[in-house]
């Protein structure tokens, strides 16, 4: 039996934040839709992506459901072999304040179906928290998958549309899809500060029974069901909850976050991290998120592709980072500037 | 990248020579010398050394039978040292390694079936099989230093532990394992006194700037460390008690939990996960990455045999036993290690 150990590859990207900023969340959509499919006006050093990664636009609907956008997104892989659905939809709550992007992975497109009803999609809510005035954003993008990272006044929220790397031949995990965001709540906004707002490599998942109907994250696993994605609980009203564990269908759980009660403990440790490195040495380390299930049992997925957990030492949001060849951009998750930090993969 | 089989490995001392040989013909290390007894016991100490860095580094390796309680009686007893080893100063616990490293065989008499010697130029990664499904894993060189500190060097020995003063060998999965040492991982020993009495794996940091024992950090897990060293892991948990190439169950840990998770019941896959290494600082006892040693993994061998070759060119092997009697040696079931064999 042969064993993989993926390795991420970044991307082309948009390293620095957008000049202008993207004016509003609709703006914002349209900057990702444009870089995604290749007609953005790009400019050094931002890179674009390369004809054949370029996705496709199955819809952009801005007419179906009054004050609202549904942008349907086809990735073509990384040798125009693939086809990775990844659909957002953009929505206004006034009343509550919120301005938000909806993610939900699903197995094709279908015009006549709506964002809910898509061949094979995910129905476990899943919301990025934005906001209408100027927002700085990254993109980070191939042909497999997609990330953007929002700096909402001070706050980061992440997003995750495509797929994994998977320790599995294509045969064996033929749809590793993930899509994630910051939230499962509805009606969260992007200055909610509480343990619900999480980004997808460490954030809340809300359970019902056996089953997650709301999470950071959702992946399609290697038997063909969603499974939510999460690092803890949602339901708990401590600040930083602890697992439940259970017969729950899932969660997915980004390693080194850990499924036990308890773990928020080990998560700690992560946190205590000093990156600062040792006597004369200011250099950091990263390490992949391994996405994992203990339930059901021996589920061991792959990783997050671009996305690595780096300890929080004194490395601060916005840090860029080089290690080897590699060029990474450091992020807090959401409100949080003491904890973890992460890092994606620039190049 | 080399690889060596030696067939039919007459003794502990044939396979210290072996494998000074093969380190010096691939990986740079100086050639063998063996300049001295040991006062204790007067068995012949071999030594070679290396300089990366513009740091001298020496590695001694001596077969040892001198008795321990719980431990084996027969091992390969090794130190890295920062001076030239002499018989005056091998047992001296300034000028290198507080505590030996030790490479134990459970007693079990030569001739061993072979070793298989790994390098990637950097390292030697180094296997004994003992009995046909039993394995001694020891291996010295520098990991891949995250930054440019002083220091680097290791050297990481199998070195397990009986349930008392007679058999049966604690299994290593769900036994109390409180002092047995495992490369790049294993429990940080507790010795308090004398250099042979359980024995450590280490990575030299030049914490002190004397040059001196305490620039060896001792490799583990345990919160407190007894020797003035700081201590190395990886990565850590939250309570320090937990190691990369964790074989124990003390609990939940990093590698320990996604490990256990492998391999997948849909794939039957199991990752090889890296070797990531810490140290934590003197001051405040925390963590900080110190680097990574390449072409070394742990896996899960629970769908894998002994010698198995996966991923291409990834040679597994068992910790020590994937099964058999524990009256003879440890059984570590499905923890496994991976080396890697490229032409």
């Amino acid at each position: 039996m042969a064993i993989y150990l993926a390795t991420s590859v970044g991307g082309p990207q948009l390293p620095d934040p957008i000049v202008p900023d993207a004016t509003s969340s609709d703006d914002a959509l349209d900057i990702l839709k444009s870089f995604l499919t290749g007609t953005a006006m790009i400019t050094a050093p931002n890179t674009a992506l390369p004809v054949g990664e370029q996705w496709f636009v199955e819809d952009d609907d801005t007419t179906s459901v009054p004050g609202e956008r549904f942008l349907y997104l086809r990735g073509p892989g990384l040798a125009a072999s693939d086809n990775i659905y990844v659909n957002i939809r953009r929505f206004e709550i006034p009343a509550s304040n919120v301005i938000s992007w909806q993610i939900r992975g699903a197995e094709g497109y279908d015009s006549g179906d709506t964002f809910d009803t898509q061949a094979g999609s995910t129905d476990i809510d899943t919301y990025l928290t934005l906001d209408n005035n100027p927002t700085p954003f990254w993109i980070i993008a191939n042909g497999r998958r997609f990330i953007c990272i929002f700096k909402v006044s001070t706050i980061f929220v992440a997003l995750y549309g495509g797929f994994i790397l998977p320790y599995a031949t294509s045969a064996e995990f033929s749809y590793p899809l993930l899509v994630g965001a910051n939230t499962g709540e509805v009606l969260n906004v992007f200055g909610t500060t509480d343990y619900t707002m999480g980004n997808f490599y460490d954030g809340p998942f809300n359970a019902s029974g056996s089953l997650i109907f709301k999470a950071c994250g959702s992946m399609r696993s290697t038997d063909g069901q969603w499974r939510g994605v999460g690092s803890y609980s949602g339901d708990d009203v401590s600040a930083r909850p602890t697992f439940s564990t259970g017969d729950l269908n899932g969660p997915v759980v980004g390693w080194p976050h850990d499924a036990t009660p308890g773990a928020d403990d080990a998560y700690q440790m992560t946190k205590n991290i000093n990156n600062s490195g040792l006597p004369g040495n200011e250099s950091t380390s990263v390490m992949p998120f391994i996405l994992y299930s203990d339930s059901p049992s021996n589920q061991i997925y792959g990783e997050f592709d671009g996305v690595f957990f780096t300890p929080k030492g004194d490395l601060v949001t916005e840090d860029t980072v080089t290690i080897g060849p590699d060029t990474y951009l450091i992020i807090q998750n959401t409100y949080r500037p003491t904890e973890s930090n992460v890092a994606f993969l620039l190049a | 990248m080399a690889k060596q089989t030696v067939p039919g490995t007459a003794n502990l001392e044939a396979f210290i020579i072996s494998f000074l040989t093969f380190a010096e013909n691939n990986a740079g290390f100086a050639a063998a010398q063996q300049t001295f007894a040991d006062p204790v016991d007067s068995r012949a100490v071999y030594w070679t050394s290396r300089t990366t860095n513009g740091l001298l580094t020496y590695w001694t390796f001596k077969h040892d039978t001198n008795a321990m309680t719980v431990y084996g009686d027969d091992r390969v007893e090794a130190r890295m040292m920062s001076v030239e080893p002499t018989e005056l100063n091998y047992n001296t616990s300034t000028v290198g390694q507080p505590f030996f490293t030790f490479m134990a065989t459970w007693n079990l008499s030569p001739p061993f079936i072979e070793h298989i010697m790994y390098s990637d130029g950097n390292s030697v990664f180094l296997v004994l099989q003992v009995q046909s499904n039993l394995f001694a894993h020891l291996c010295f060189g520098n990991v891949q230093k995250v930054g440019d500190y002083t220091g680097g060097e290791f050297l990481q020995g199998n070195n397990f532990e009986k349930a008392g003063s007679i058999t049966p060998w604690r299994p290593l999965v769900s036994g109390p394992h409180d002092s047995a040492t495992m490369i790049f991982g294993g429990r940080e020993n507790r010795a308090t006194a004398g250099m042979d009495e359980t024995g450590r794996n280490y990575i030299r940091n030049n914490i002190s700037g004397a040059n001196d024992g305490e620039d060896y950090t001792p490799f583990g897990a345990s919160t407190v460390a007894t020797v003035p060293n700081a201590q190395g892991t990886m990565p850590p948990n939250n309570s320090f008690g937990q190691v990369n190439l964790q074989q124990q169950n003390y609990g939940i840990g990093f590698f320990d939990k996604v490990q256990n998770t492998s391999p997948s019941l849909a794939t039957q896959r199991a990752p090889l996960l890296p070797v990531y290494v810490y140290i934590s600082d003197l001051s405040n006892d925390q963590p900080q990455p110190a680097g990574h040693v390449p072409n070394i993994t742990s896996v899960n061998i629970k769908d894998l045999s002994p010698k198995d070759v996966v991923n291409t060119d990834w040679d597994v092997y068992p910790l020590a036993a994937k099964f058999g009697d524990t009256d003879i040696f440890t059984v570590s079931e499905n923890w496994g290690v991976a080396y890697r064999n490229i032409p």
